[in-house]
């Protein structure tokens, strides 16, 4: 269902056809908008950027044309960046999203982590920086830190998954393997990515790929949630 | 931190009878009811059937006299105690139209033309108490009988002396038969207290079946029955003048031998209840011993009428008694037999009481009874009722509350007689006015010994509010986790009790138990509802399992229930509100502030811009983001924190390629910290962090962590240059006069010195009392 491998392979598809990859941004300051654009174009030689300033053209783009990337900011003016980011996951599910904000507690992060955001970057730090932290989530290492691996950890032991039926869903693609649990476990205790890559014996690379899938089951089994929620209302017949 | 475990465990859980709504046995035996016979079930029917027969006899035999209209009475104010006076004439009857009127002194009586004999009081009351010997007895009746013959002729002579001065001689003509409308309110009184009598152990029967302690309810209530059909016809004013000396035999038997029965009955019951402590073998030789005793005291051999059933009923008494002891001591940790016990013996105390008063011993000189005899009747009824009501177990919960209004009242009765028999006999005064001195002293001296009474016997068990109010307004405001033990405390200190169970997903017992306070098991248990988030509970063992809950208790437990909703969910809602309106604050600094700061961030970072400006500005925006997430925070665990200080400081350090060593030592991972101290020093952490990636030019950093039981400690340390003091940028730069700031606002101290690296040491210790949602004292009282 979820190929590990997809963000190389969209990767390598792009960079052999010779073909341009795209880039929705969403930001709703226009100078920061310029800026990320910029972002973007260094960290993706050879992107075409799209920039929209609202929710509503972040959602109706969204639709419309395929993103190899979206950088979405959270607070905008006509409401969350989440919407778009739950378009995007919806419409194209390869599309890699980014979150830029200037939040990094969890409370903010992870409900656009749930819809489907596969990192975040603060927006205030030095251009280098956020080129180089883009690039490495982009080449597939996307950040993790300790507050919200405590969240994903509670978010799966305690809710979730455990709620709907198996029916619908295969329960092994909502329930988090050892392997995940061990390192999301590590990095709630504060270690970073590279120390757990060396205290269990794998590759960062590797460590990095467990890391999406975390991110996938748990965009996952929130949509699983969230459909079976809205059955429950009556919204949708199941 | 709170928890349950401050308390002592509960071993064995409720005993699940006691959620049962199933009522009492009567035995207080265990073991399972068994389906009621044909005869239990219709035993109210049938004693009512008995009750409605005996009360016909009665108005059969009372009507079938001959009816002469008035009533005499033994002249209290007399000088010589033996005059008979008319007490009242009926109107249109015999002794009206003879022209008798009240308050005439009777004098002698004869047939019509005969001679006339002189009457006094003692041929016409009886007492059995006031015959000393047989002769008496027989004089007695010898009266009666002459009397009665004249009654039952066509006219008699009554030789009066008037109330005028004077005497006359009355003829009186005494209708055949007594009209039944004629008969006294006290004549229907004593048949109602026999029917009472007789139909409550019915009730029992019926509820319970018939069990060794009903079966001797229902002989007492038999017996009392009897014994009412021949008072109510033998006793005055029903007997006017006098009666067939063979009838009155009979039912002056009947009284005497049904009230031995009554006896028996009583006698029985403490063999049987509230535990089984004598065998039926026992009853048997009982009841053999009382009806040999009876028939040898009709038969008039024994020595002295008094040796026949004033004796008997002594030393039923006194068995009673020794037999009420020896199950008081069988039942020692069971409130409820207990419960039951001090009712039962308090209600024969006060029967008794009033049996010798009226029926036994001349109380007083010259008055032979404490109460009008038809009352005394319907008391002792009245009292009867309420031993098989303890014994149906009906509201048990309250006797105590009634125990204590019984002994008292009772206590008060003897006080004030002790005082007239003491008075009348040390000072010359008159009946009325030795009654009236006692009423005055006795009323002075009644509410001084029922306040001690009530302290010097339940004034210990009262709950008491005034020293629970601390704990009650602490419960609305603390985390709900901590509810519970605070309300534990609350009810076992409150009611004295010795277990406390929580019922987290028991059904309530009844359906009324789901929102209101139930008592179970007869007293035994008080379940209380579900309130706030608080869970049901069951409380048991009200003081110590030496009494039970009553009603007063319910009531009580049912005012704290709704009054803890009350303040659970203001507490509630004011914890909300805070936490919407922090949360209001929060975003609005993000949006606004944070928006204008990555702005500044921006244009500072543009080419020709101020690099200084930016990294204010985002150091600003830093700042921001730690305040924000501090003042949403709850407080964090101990390893939480240290976790997230952990995460951040080494990502930092490898991302400016300074090599990270970390150190903690965590000895309370548990623990919470208050929000402001993580926000304080996680700033004071990220400061130094930034000091050594920005100005030291070092390639290591060391970090060493320690949270003991008292203090925080954090050092960091780097193989840098070390801080010039003298350098300007150092005297400009806001960090350390920052990291000094947030140290002395946390109460603790910190210092920065050259390390075994070669570089900049930072040491900052900062004291650490772990955070409780429970006011300081109420913990220290909790724990203690």
């Amino acid at each position: 269902m979820f190929p590990s491998d997809t963000l190389a392979t969209r990767r390598l598809a792009a960079a052999s056809m010779g073909s341009m990859s795209t880039t929705l941004i969403v930001e709703d300051l226009p100078d920061i908008r310029e800026w990320l654009g910029e972002v973007a174009r260094a960290a993706l030689p050879g992107t075409s950027v799209v920039a929209v300033g609202r929710c509503d053209e972040g959602v109706a783009v969204a639709t419309r044309q395929p993103f190899d990337y979206a950088l979405v900011d959270l607070g905008l003016p006509d409401g969350s960046g989440t919407t778009v980011i739950q378009t995007l996951r919806t419409h194209q599910p390869n599309t890699i999203v980014v979150v830029m904000t200037i939040h990094d507690d969890d409370d903010h992060l992870f409900p656009a982590l749930q819809a489907g955001a596969f990192g975040y970057l603060l927006k205030d730090q030095p251009r280098e920086i956020v080129i180089a932290q883009l690039r490495r989530i982009t080449e597939g290492e996307p950040p993790l830190s300790s507050p919200v691996a405590r969240r994903v950890l509670n978010y799966f032991i305690a809710g979730g998954p455990r709620q709907f039926g198996a029916e619908r869903f295969d329960p092994d693609a909502v329930q988090l393997t050892a392997r995940e649990t061990e390192i999301l476990q590590r990095v709630a205790k504060g270690f970073t990515l590279p120390e757990i890559a060396t205290q269990i014996g794998l590759s960062r690379h590797t460590v990095a790929d467990y890391v999406k899938q975390i991110y996938r089951k748990l965009n996952v089994s929130s949509r699983a949630e969230a459909a079976l929620e809205a059955a429950r209302r009556g919204l949708v017949r199941p | 931190m709170l928890s349950d475990n401050l308390y002592p465990p509960i071993p064995d859980a409720v005993d699940s009878a006691l959620l049962s709504t199933r009522p009492g046995l009567a035995d207080g035996g265990p073991g399972a009811q068994r389906p009621l016979l044909f005869v239990e079930q219709h035993a109210v029917l049938m004693a009512v059937a008995v009750a409605l027969l005996a009360a016909l006899l009665s108005v059969v035999l009372a009507v079938r006299q001959p009816w002469l209209g008035l009533t005499l009475t033994m002249d209290p104010l007399a000088s010589e105690p033996t005059v008979l006076r008319v007490a009242s004439v009926a109107p249109a009857s015999p002794a009206a139209l003879a022209g008798i009127a009240p308050g005439d002194q009777v004098l002698a009586i004869g047939g019509a033309g005969g001679v006339l004999r002189p009457v006094s009081a003692r041929d016409v009351m009886f007492s059995e108490a006031a015959l000393h010997d047989y002769a008496q007895w027989e004089t007695f009746f010898a009266a009666q009988r002459q009397l009665a013959r004249w009654q039952s002729g066509v006219a008699m002579q009554w030789q009066m002396r008037v109330a005028t001065g004077g005497q006359r001689i009355a003829t009186l003509a005494p209708a055949p038969i007594r009209p039944v409308g004629s008969l006294p309110a006290a004549f229907w009184l004593v048949v109602l207290a026999g029917a009472l009598a007789m139909v409550l152990p019915a009730w029992a029967v019926r509820a319970t079946g018939m069990r060794a302690a009903t079966a001797c309810l229902l002989l007492s209530g038999l017996g009392w029955l009897v014994a009412t059909v021949g008072a109510s016809v033998i006793s005055q004013p029903v007997r006017e003048l006098a009666m067939e000396p063979e009838l009155f035999a009979v039912l002056s038997m009947a009284k005497r031998g049904g009230s031995v029965l009554f006896m028996l009955g009583l006698v029985g019951l403490m063999m049987f209840y509230p535990t089984r402590i004598a065998s039926w073998h026992a009853m048997v030789v009982a009841t053999a011993v009382a009806v040999a005793w009876m028939v040898a005291a009709f038969a008039q051999w024994l020595p002295t009428p008094s040796m026949g059933r004033p004796l008997l009923l002594a030393v039923g008494m006194l068995v009673w008694l020794v037999l009420a002891v020896r199950q008081w001591q069988r039942s020692a940790g069971e409130a409820r037999d207990r419960a039951a016990l001090r009712w039962v013996g308090l209600s024969f105390l006060v029967g008794a009481v009033l049996f010798l008063s009226v029926d036994l011993v001349p109380w007083f000189k010259g008055r032979s009874e404490l109460l009008p005899p038809a009352w005394t009747f319907v008391l002792c009824s009245l009292l009867f009722a309420s031993v098989v009501l303890a014994v149906r177990r009906y509201r048990l919960f309250d006797y105590d509350v009634w125990s204590r209004h019984l002994l008292i009242s009772l206590l008060t009765v003897i006080t004030l007689v002790g005082l007239d028999l003491l008075l009348l006999n040390l000072l010359p005064l008159n009946n009325w006015q030795g009654l009236g001195i006692s009423l005055a002293i006795g009323a002075g001296l009644y509410l001084p010994l029922r306040q001690w009474m009530w302290n010097r016997w339940f004034g210990r068990s009262q709950p008491n509010l005034r020293n629970a109010t601390a704990v009650l307004l602490t419960i609305g405001m603390v985390p709900s986790s901590d509810r519970l033990a605070l309300w534990r405390r609350l009810l076992v200190e409150l009611f004295n009790t010795g277990r406390f169970e929580v019922m987290d997903g028991t059904d309530p017992p009844t359906p009324e138990a789901a929102s209101h306070v139930v008592l179970l098991g007869d007293g035994a248990a008080m379940w209380l509802p579900e309130t706030g988030d608080l869970p049901a509970v069951v409380l048991q063992r009200r003081d110590q399992g030496r009494r039970l809950f009553t009603s007063t208790d319910r009531r009580m437990a049912e005012r704290l229930c709704v009054l803890i909703g009350q303040l659970i969910q203001s507490g509630e809602a004011y914890r909300r509100g805070v936490s919407e309106e922090r949360e209001r604050i929060a975003d609005d600094l993000h949006d606004d502030l944070g928006a204008t700061l990555l702005a500044v961030v921006h244009v500072a970072s543009q080419p020709g811009g101020s690099p200084a400006v930016a990294a204010a500005a985002r150091q600003a925006l830093d700042e921001m983001r730690s305040a924000v997430r501090n003042m949403k925070a709850r407080p964090a665990p101990v390893e939480e924190m240290v976790a997230d200080w952990r995460s951040d400081t080494v990502s930092r350090l490898n991302g400016a390629g300074i090599e990270a060593d970390w150190d903690a030592q965590v000895s309370r991972p548990e623990a919470l910290v208050p929000p402001r101290t993580v926000h304080q020093l996680t700033r004071v952490l990220r400061e130094a962090i930034s000091n050594v990636m920005r100005h030291s030019g070092a390639s290591r950093c060391a970090v060493h962590v320690n949270v003991g039981q008292g203090d925080i400690q954090l050092e960091v340390e780097d193989n840098g240059v070390g801080i010039d003091w003298n350098s300007d940028a150092t005297r400009r730069g806001q960090g350390l006069a920052n990291i000094e700031r947030r140290v002395r606002r946390l109460g603790g101290m910190h210092r920065f010195m050259q390390g075994p690296m070669g570089g900049t040491l930072l040491m900052v210790r900062v004291p650490f009392e772990a955070f409780s949602s429970v006011p300081g004292d109420i913990v220290k009282d909790i724990t203690k």
